[in-house]
């Protein structure tokens, strides 16, 4: 019985990331259909790029649901990092190049260090800390930089390059996202580390009584994806240039969210892949991209994004609980009925 | 063949209170080296906390504890369970998510000094080698979400034995096994007992404690009142301890009830928690549940009020007909006063005024207005009448005490005429003066002519209260109990399976 219902789970997962793979492959062909210049290289490489910011901070944030945490954040804190490499490179033309992407990785570390205390220490649920941190970051980026923004000449050409030069055929941005993605799932996969945080996740009294620490794991995931953001704060600007402290990654949280969820994350915690997630970044960036292309109105393409997210929790949950349901059944029958 | 005793863990005078209740008076407890030492006692007894505080879950207030000649009393769990110590519970704590394998090494230390990685194919070669000695054929793959009860619980066990092990507390581990399991369960306790592992055993079926334990010590109201070589004491004399003096039958009060049927429950199922339970109340009977927890009598109320999901059976009031929903339920003027006020029955953040009229309101509103000096009188006669000690009755109800928690709780249902009254541990959590008067309710509401269902895990007010008593085992109906037949005794006995005599079934 265990057996069978073992390879059911595993099927299923499969079936969750072959279902996001096909579904891909749909839109491609919807949209290429549609207008023949989806497929020009340029605008590939434009979706390309932006799945690769993407990935870089989903992969953060799949951790961080993973232990019945999410981090709203993500989009300030990778402004704030983006913000204050830019201004150290202004003030510093030769400033190192390595030191840069430091800089920022270390800013946003900062922030979710904020956020992870907030959370474990301070006891404030995740989504109402992330929130005003939210805005408290934001708000830290106009006071830091005056309400100046980062102009293209200030960017070294270095930083820029990263989007597009490419030292074994894909660009330097594209190579941190997948590294970004393998972090995780060797992390999640292969390390005891992982295997506590899916269990805090999974069963937080449980993971007391087990003797793990929570409140030094919910602070590391925080910690991680905070740097994992001030990474993307670099791909950012190699991709844009500008740093504008309203603009800067304005509403990012709300497609990486959308894009772990739908990438097979439990938003109640203890599952998740790094896979999926890799997938859900490509899915919503490959959308957000072709609905802009094939000339539907902005308003219709935040619709069509909500949709989307929402079936793809609605399925899973569905799916989900009528196995856990059926198999908890299954059991206490067995002991009733003896 | 006695030798001289070493003691390996040594608890003096452990005390504990929760609240303003003692759960624990100075409890002394010692454990010899290799035995298995079983602790019984009834429900409330204390036997959990004892363990909790044992294995570092729960500080002790007053008391010492020594393990292997080193004080342990205030040790975090970590360096408890560094030490050896494991304990498993009824309900095993593991990562449902996790493969078997990531269950059991989530918490090893990784020690070698030379390499930090963690070595997954030694680890998964030693758990599948203590998963055989335990005669597990599961995978060590398989999601834990997708073992039975007994399968998880060997994977905590497993867990525990992948430290070196000195100490295993198992909290009544049988409750939801089947026979077979139990068989696997105990060959597994007696093997590790061999290898030198002290065992703290609790368990609910003497029975099976009889079987198992080299010593048993017997806690009643926190209080160790016998400590008892297996060999040298029996079921009757652990029943007579547990129970305490013979209190029981005193007090059968034989006002008769009305011969009327007001509620009858036939063929009742609920998949996975009620099997066939059959039976009638009559109009101003107490009829008592009994059973050990777990027994399915909490989801028997449930199913009867139409909250649980029902697979066959019929639930019948006399005056109002058939139920089968929450909403026929009410109309037919029944009410479930839960177990958990908390979560079920009150509204913690509102105050104690609209938590007395919300079942109320259609008596209160017109055309969906609320009328609030017409509240406020009801609110104001039902604090009197059930002496509610509060500052007044827009005081919210989380600032209240439980016993007056559970006398708002009680109260909001009277204005609505209940005719039958499903009552879940009436006074659990409960000081004692709340506690009488909330047996004075149910008391007086009965002589006006309420049928009250009433499950209860404390003995003696399931046998003061009730008229008849039904004992409830693994979702069936073990035996029924009236009049000169009522005793804790027979309650228990019935309840754990030791005898199966009564009019039930």
């Amino acid at each position: 019985m265990a057996v069978t219902l073992n390879s059911k789970i595993s099927y299923i997962f499969k079936k969750r990331e072959f279902g996001i793979f096909v579904f891909i492959l749909i839109l491609l062909a919807v949209f290429g259909s549609i207008e023949p210049r989806f497929f020009r290289s340029d605008n590939l490489s434009a979706i390309l790029s932006s799945v690769g910011i993407l990935m870089v901070v989903g992969a953060g944030q799949t951790l961080v649901i993973v232990t019945r945490n999410i981090d709203l954040s993500v989009g300030s804190t990778l402004g704030m990092s983006a913000m204050v490499m830019g201004m150290v490179a202004r003030e510093n033309p030769d400033f190192p190049i390595v030191g840069l992407i430091l800089v920022a990785m270390i800013v946003g570390g900062i922030c979710g260090l904020i956020n992870g205390y907030l959370v474990s220490y301070g006891m404030i649920p995740s989504i109402i800390a992330t929130l005003g941190t939210l805005a408290i970051f934001r708000g830290a980026i106009f006071l830091v930089s005056d309400n100046v923004q980062i102009d293209p000449e200030d960017v070294p050409k270095d930083i820029i390059s990263l989007a597009t030069t490419s030292p074994i055929g894909i660009p330097w941005l594209l190579i941190f996202a997948f590294l970004a993605i393998i972090l995780v799932w060797y992390i999640s996969s292969q390390t005891l580390l992982g295997k506590r945080i899916y269990a805090v996740g999974s069963n937080p009294e449980g993971a007391v009584s087990r003797g793990l620490s929570f409140n030094k794991i919910t602070i590391l995931v925080f910690v991680f994806v905070g740097v994992l953001a001030g990474l993307g704060g670099v791909l950012y600007t190699a991709r844009y240039a500008t740093i504008n402290p309203a603009d800067v990654a304005r509403g990012l949280e709300f497609d990486v969210i959308s894009a772990v969820v739908i990438g097979g994350t439990n938003i109640f915690g203890g599952s998740g892949t790094a896979l999926g997630t890799a997938l859900g970044c490509v899915l919503i960036g490959i959308l957000s991209n072709g609905l802009t292309v094939v000339g539907v109105s902005p308003f219709w393409k935040a619709c069509a994004t909500g949709f989307l997210i929402l079936a793809a929790v609605a399925i899973d949950n569905l799916v989900r609980r009528r196995q856990e349901e059926n198999f908890l059944l299954a059991i206490r029958n067995q002991r009733v009925t003896k | 063949m006695e030798v001289l005793v070493i003691n390996v863990l040594e608890c003096k005078s452990l005390s504990k209170w929760y609240g303003e209740a003692a759960v624990l008076k100075n409890v002394d407890f010692n454990l010899a080296q290799n035995e298995i030492h079983a602790i019984v006692g009834e429900n409330g007894a204390g036997k959990s906390t004892l363990v909790k505080i044992i294995s570092g879950l729960v500080p002790v207030d007053v008391g010492t504890i020594k393990f292997e000649d080193s004080d342990r009393t205030f040790a975090h769990i970590r360096e408890i369970q560094n030490s050896g110590v494991a304990l498993i519970h009824q309900e095993p704590r593991l990562f449902p998510d996790l493969s078997v394998l990531e269950n059991v090494c989530v918490d090893y230390q990784v020690r070698d000094g030379k390499s930090k990685r963690f070595n997954w194919k030694k680890a998964e070669e030693e758990t599948k080698e203590l998963l055989a000695q335990l005669g597990c054929s599961f995978s060590v793959h398989s999601p834990v979400k997708a073992l039975s009860v007994a399968d998880q619980q060997m994977v905590d066990m497993v867990s525990a034995l992948r430290k070196k092990l000195k100490l295993l507390i198992v909290d009544e581990p049988t409750a939801s096994l089947t026979p077979s399991e139990v068989a696997r369960l105990f060959a597994t306790i007696r093997k590790l007992n061999a290898s030198g592992v002290s065992i703290i055993f609790i368990g609910h079926r003497l029975e099976e404690v009889l079987e198992i334990s080299t010593r048993i010590t017997v806690l009643k109201d926190g209080e160790v009142v016998a400590v008892k070589k297996t060999s040298e004491t029996t079921e009757d004399e652990l029943i007579r301890l547990m129970v305490g003096r013979n209190i029981a039958a005193s007090k059968t009060d034989s006002r008769s009830s009305s011969s009327e049927v007001s509620l009858k429950v036939s063929h009742l199922e609920s998949p996975g928690f009620v099997a066939d339970v059959s039976f009638e109340v009559k109009k101003g009977e107490i009829l008592g549940i009994g059973g050990l927890v777990g027994a399915g009598r909490s989801e028997l109320l449930e199913t009867i009020f139409g909250l649980r999901k029902r697979t066959g059976g019929e639930v019948a009031s006399t005056s109002h007909g058939s139920i089968k929903t929450v909403k026929q339920a009410i109309s037919a003027r029944v009410a479930l006063v839960p177990e958990d006020r908390a979560h079920n029955g009150l509204f913690l953040n509102r105050s104690i005024g609209e938590n007395l009229v919300i079942t109320n309101l259609n008596l209160t509103s017109k055309g969906g207005k609320r009328n609030f000096g017409k509240e406020q009188q009801i609110a104001n006669e039902l604090i009197e009448r059930f002496r509610v000690k509060l500052s007044s009755a827009s005081q919210l109800v989380r600032e209240l005490s439980g016993g007056n928690q559970q006398k708002v709780s009680l109260a909001k249902w009277l204005k609505q005429e209940v005719e039958i009254l499903l009552i879940d541990e009436p006074s659990r959590g409960v000081d004692v003066g709340s506690k009488s008067e909330i047996h004075q309710f149910i008391n007086d509401s009965a002589r006006d002519g309420m049928s009250v269902v009433m499950v209860s895990s404390d003995m003696r007010e399931l046998i003061e209260l009730s008229h008849r008593i039904i004992v409830m085992r693994n979702g069936r109906i073990a035996g029924e109990l009236s009049g000169s037949e009522i005793s804790e005794e027979a309650v228990l006995r019935l309840a754990s399976g030791l005898a199966t005599a009564g009019k039930g079934n």
